[in-house]
């Protein structure tokens, strides 16, 4: 939990005249579960591609893995693109290739490792995500959201990255299939020594598996241990986490 | 980098041992001595070295040796992954199943993990289904394939019914009809493509008078020129070119515009609001192209014209009333009419294979793209097979 493996340094993103990001702070420390949280269009996901290289911030700094990536030099990212994995909120599978190839498609391109072991290691991964035998040769069209979600999750673990990015990993799922996706990266987090960077509005997930929250208010950051940011001052904090105290409350009673 | 020694000093208990084989790499230690071998696993077994370790361990031929238990042993493991314990467990299991023992020994906790992980996880293997003979396997194949090919052509059949029952119907109840979305498919399929199918027309009766004028002058036939090029343009290159043109232009933009707006429930959602998708998207579109189609052909016809008559008065040097005189002796209009009474039917075949194509998309990206060119390809050749059928018609009817 100490070492820093993500820091965002007063990132101001800038489009035209609206400002999104400005000053932002953030750091994300090995092996903990950080969930962001934050109004619709209080720019979570340009903070989430900021991170991923996928977007050059109007200025400031991101170290991934100890590397600048906001200039998104194409070097330094591709030694990150082997060390992280992203879950987006659609799956993001490619469409033209079944389950078992999407997972196998990020190991062929990174390693020579033979066709036959790595095909067994994209069983491995989905099977330790929880889809069935029966699922691995449809096409992601043919699957529901939750294998959906699954599924990603199994590409975005192929090639053993230490951080994986989630992007709404609950959205869509019913409660019981979210429980369990939590319990999933629970499970994972504990036993690949991952660390995980959650962006998600599912409240149950965000208290029960996050191990600190980052809360963009005002164009910037507070991020604190999930106890301290529940009970935070700020109004936009506390309508947000308002109801679900008094749920907590009530649960505890 | 503590751990460097470590592998070093394993390596010094197993040459005491006086062991029979010994072979040392970068990723691990294999030594044998009279009943046991001992394997220690050394260096970094993660996803981006496993690719030279797996070969390598079929190559040892561990089941061949005269012995009857494994030690495997990782006092010397930096990093390991849940790669690098599948490839372990892997080899583990395979010299277990044939027959000897395994043990494991000097894993630290944080291997063990992986280790856990990989015997807890129900194991994936690959389905190994029962051989089908060869013979059995083409039978089931070319049934598949006939039996998708007779649903194929029947769902073209039905759809073909249904769209022209909707346009009957709208030509009986006039109030159903689109007029400003057709006016737009008019803009787009029509008038965008008179530059293109003119220039075409143009060009191919140069080309085709160039050909047949090459051929004709060996029989001091080169004023035939003019009947070859204006025949063949009005009955069928008119016609023929246009409609190809406009399958390439306009049926796959169909097609994808269609595809698209399925995909993405648009026409889910018309349907839930009582808009009727066909009224909406279908019969403006058929009716754009059942407009325009005559006209472009009527187009690419003059184009045609205006390219022989200049053909024929600047190389072959024949004086422009003589031209015209040599035309209207061929009573051009039957021909005409021979070419454009075609037009309509090519842009049904077009307009039905395109929207049909778009309609009934499967639900990914790529069937977009895929359906997009077969639209294409379908609708050319069902403008040629309806071509064919007209060019036996006329020829029976002795036109």
């Amino acid at each position: 939990m100490s070492e820093p493996l993500i820091q965002v340094r007063n990132l101001v993103n800038r489009f035209d005249s609206h400002t999104v990001h400005d000053g932002v702070e953030l750091t994300v420390f090995e092996h903990e579960i950080l969930g962001i949280v934050g109004g619709s269009g209080s720019g979570k996901s340009v903070l989430l591609r900021t991170m991923l290289g996928l977007h050059t911030p109007t200025s400031g700094e991101v170290l991934v893995f100890g590397e600048d990536i906001a200039c998104r030099d194409s070097g330094k990212l591709s030694h990150c693109q082997h060390r992280w994995g992203v879950l987006f909120q659609g799956g993001a599978l490619f469409s033209g290739l079944t389950v078992l190839e999407n997972v196998m498609a990020p190991i062929l391109e990174h390693t020579d490792i033979s066709n036959s072991f790595v095909e067994e290691l994209a069983r491995l991964k989905l099977t330790m995500v929880g889809l069935a035998e029966e699922g691995f040769d449809k096409f992601p069209s043919e699957l529901s959201g939750g294998m959906v979600k699954r599924a990603a999750l199994a590409r975005a673990l192929a090639i053993e990255p230490r951080v994986v990015f989630l992007d709404e990993p609950t959205s869509g799922l019913d409660p019981i299939s979210a429980a369990d996706f939590d319990q999933l990266i629970l499970y994972l987090r504990d036993h690949l020594r991952l660390t995980v960077v959650m962006i998600s509005h599912d409240m149950d997930s965000l208290l029960t598996i996050c191990d600190r929250l980052a809360v963009i208010v005002d164009k910037r950051i507070i991020a604190d241990t999930t106890e301290v940011i529940t009970r935070h001052p700020h109004p936009w904090i506390r309508a947000y986490f308002g109801g679900v105290r008094g749920r907590a409350a009530l649960g505890a009673a | 980098m503590e751990n460097t020694n470590a592998p070093s000093c394993d390596l010094d208990t197993f040459s005491a041992s006086g062991q029979e084989t010994a072979i040392e790499t970068e990723y691990y230690f294999f030594a044998v001595d009279a009943e046991s071998g001992r394997f220690g696993l050394k260096g970094d077994w993660t996803i981006g070295t496993i690719s030279k370790l797996e070969g390598v361990i079929e190559e040892l031929e561990l089941k061949k040796m005269p012995i009857n238990s494994f030690e495997f042993h990782c006092g010397g493991l930096q990093r390991f992954d849940l790669s690098g314990a599948w490839l372990l467990y892997r080899t583990a299991e395979r010299l277990r199943a044939a027959g000897f023992e395994t043990s494991f020994s000097g894993f630290r906790a944080e291997h063990l993990q992986f280790i856990d992980d990989v015997l807890n996880i129900e194991k994936p293997h690959k389905s190994r289904e029962k051989p089908v003979p060869a013979l059995v396997q083409a039978w089931r194949i070319l049934q598949a394939y006939g039996v998708d090919m007779l649903n194929e052509i029947s769902m073209r059949y039905l759809w073909f019914l249904s769209i022209s029952a909707r346009l009957v119907a709208t030509v009986l109840d006039p109030r159903r009809f689109r007029l400003i979305s057709t006016a737009r498919h008019i803009h787009d399929v029509g008038i965008k493509a008179i530059g293109i199918v003119a220039m075409m027309a143009f060009l191919v009766a140069l080309v085709l008078g160039f050909q047949g004028q090459n051929q004709l002058v060996q029989f001091g036939a080169q004023i035939y020129t003019i009947d070859l090029v204006s025949i063949s343009v009005l009955r069928e290159m008119g016609g023929l070119l246009t409609a190809i043109l406009v399958a390439g232009r306009s049926g796959s933009a169909f097609a994808a515009e269609i595809g698209v707006m399925q995909l993405n429930e648009e026409v889910d959602a018309m349907q839930t609001m009582g808009i009727d998708p066909y009224e909406t998207l279908i019969i403006p579109r058929m009716t754009a192209l059942l407009i325009c189609l005559p006209l472009l052909t009527f187009i690419a016809d003059i184009a045609g014209l205006i390219g022989i008559f200049l053909l024929a008065t600047v190389t072959l040097d024949i004086p422009g009333n003589l031209v015209v005189e040599r035309f209207l002796a061929l009573e051009p209009m039957d021909h005409f009419m021979v070419g454009m009474i075609k037009a309509p039917f090519f842009a049904l075949v077009i307009g039905m294979i395109g929207t049909y194509r778009g309609y009934y998309v499967a639900s990914s990206a790529d069937a977009v793209g895929r359906n997009t060119t077969n639209a294409v390809v379908e609708s050319i050749f069902l403008v040629m097979v309806v071509d064919a059928l007209f060019s036996i018609i006329f020829t029976k009817l002795g036109i």
